[in-house]
């Protein structure tokens, strides 16, 4: 026989009162709220207070999107949760997920734009639980937008010096041959009679050779991670990731 | 920037050329021979070296490239200066100047020659060298 009194508590929605969960939660560093089910802020710990900077009055009593100033909120009449963007909007649809579903969600990773300090990555976590008998939506956020940055520039500077590694190699073997071909165009050039085909052909054979030392000129030259679209790939941006213009180098 | 104009591209002096790769040898070799310059191509650096060292003053320029397997080209420069302070030396690289000039040690070359280079550049670079 198994005992299943352990799982039990754990599908039961957590009992709290409301003085003892707001002494937990502002003892934390996270912005944690509680949502009630009209989706609106029932509690918030003085983390929140601090990321929204708002006070009790402005928070308490709100809808979400109000509360915590989503840019998106002002979009219709009705407010938060009725605009277009709002049929996108994670925060909204991971509360209502553990709200229906009674489920904890953890670690969603959203953006969101607010009014007040723009664009930040959020990750979110929920917890469905009873509070003074109703039944509400435990939301903790967390403001991830310096570490995804950090993460970013940490990446693309990887993959810099990668790009710049590769270059670097390939240019210098490139050169190699380049430095051959445009010497005998040149000695081609200088045998053969002018105002001849032959003579054009050997011009223009010089003038291409040139044209690829440039571009292994400007390969040399990459000093930041750039791409750009190509078909249904990225491939990197060689004028953009290159100090060196090819106008300035002519 | 200076801009010197230099018209003669040809001249008679003395070159020790080298190279790790044929091919570079043979089309520079041609180029500078046909404009009159007496070449003496190597593509081991290590004898070309010695070459220099047994009759330094049988040689009026040296040209080099910078990556060679036995000796690279900063190497050379540091070696045949070591000899003879003042002869020209031209270093060619197939990296940028901007790398070369990192990689040379203390003694520097008198010129660096990006690759591929025109035979203007390097004629009128070695007039420069010969004639100031």
């Amino acid at each position: 026989m198994t005992d299943n009194t352990a799982d039990k508590i754990l599908d039961e929605p957590k009992i709290f009162t409301k003085e003892g969960l707001l002494e937990v939660i502002d003892a934390l560093p996270l912005a944690i709220a509680v949502i009630d089910s009209n989706r609106a802020v029932a509690l918030a710990n003085k983390s929140t207070y601090l990321f929204t900077n708002k006070d009790q009055l402005q928070l308490i009593g709100h809808v979400g999107g109000e509360a915590f100033g989503c840019i998106h909120h002002d979009d219709v009449p009705e407010g938060c949760g009725f605009g277009p963007e709002c049929l996108k909007c994670k925060l909204r649809t991971t509360v209502l997920t553990t709200m229906e579903q009674k489920e904890p969600q953890h670690m969603v990773e959203t953006v969101m734009i607010f009014k007040n300090h723009g664009e930040r990555h959020l990750r979110i976590s929920t917890l469905p639980m009873m509070l003074s008998g109703d039944e509400v939506v435990l939301l903790a956020i967390e403001d991830i937008t310096e570490v995804k940055k950090y993460e970013q520039t940490a990446m693309e500077k990887e993959k810099l010096s990668a790009v710049i590694q590769t270059a670097g190699a390939v240019c210098h073997e490139m050169n190699q041959p380049l430095m051959v071909i445009m010497g005998f165009a040149e000695l081609l050039l200088e045998d053969l009679p002018e105002n001849g085909v032959q003579k054009e052909n050997a011009k223009e054979i010089k003038k291409q050779v040139e044209r690829l030392g440039s571009i292994t000129r400007k390969l040399m030259a990459i000093a930041r991670y750039k791409t750009k679209g190509y078909l249904s790939a990225e491939i990197i941006d060689i004028d953009a990731a290159s100090d060196l213009n090819l106008n300035e180098s002519d | 920037m200076k801009t010197i104009f230099i018209d003669q591209l040809n001249g008679d002096e003395r070159i020790l050329l080298i190279d790790d790769e044929k091919p570079i040898l043979n089309i520079v070799g041609q180029v500078l021979s046909r404009f009159g310059y007496k070449v003496t191509s190597h593509n081991m650096s290590t004898d070309a070296l010695e070459c220099f060292k047994k009759a330094p003053y049988d040689f009026d320029l040296v040209i080099t490239d910078m990556t060679m397997p036995e000796l690279t080209g900063d190497k050379i420069v540091t070696e045949v200066k070591k000899v003879r302070p003042e002869i020209p030396v031209i270093l060619c690289t197939g990296f940028s100047e901007k790398i070369a000039n990192g990689m040379v040690s203390a003694v520097k070359p008198d010129k660096i020659l990006m690759k591929p280079a025109g035979k203007d550049d390097l004629l009128k670079s070695i007039r420069y060298l010969l004639d100031n």
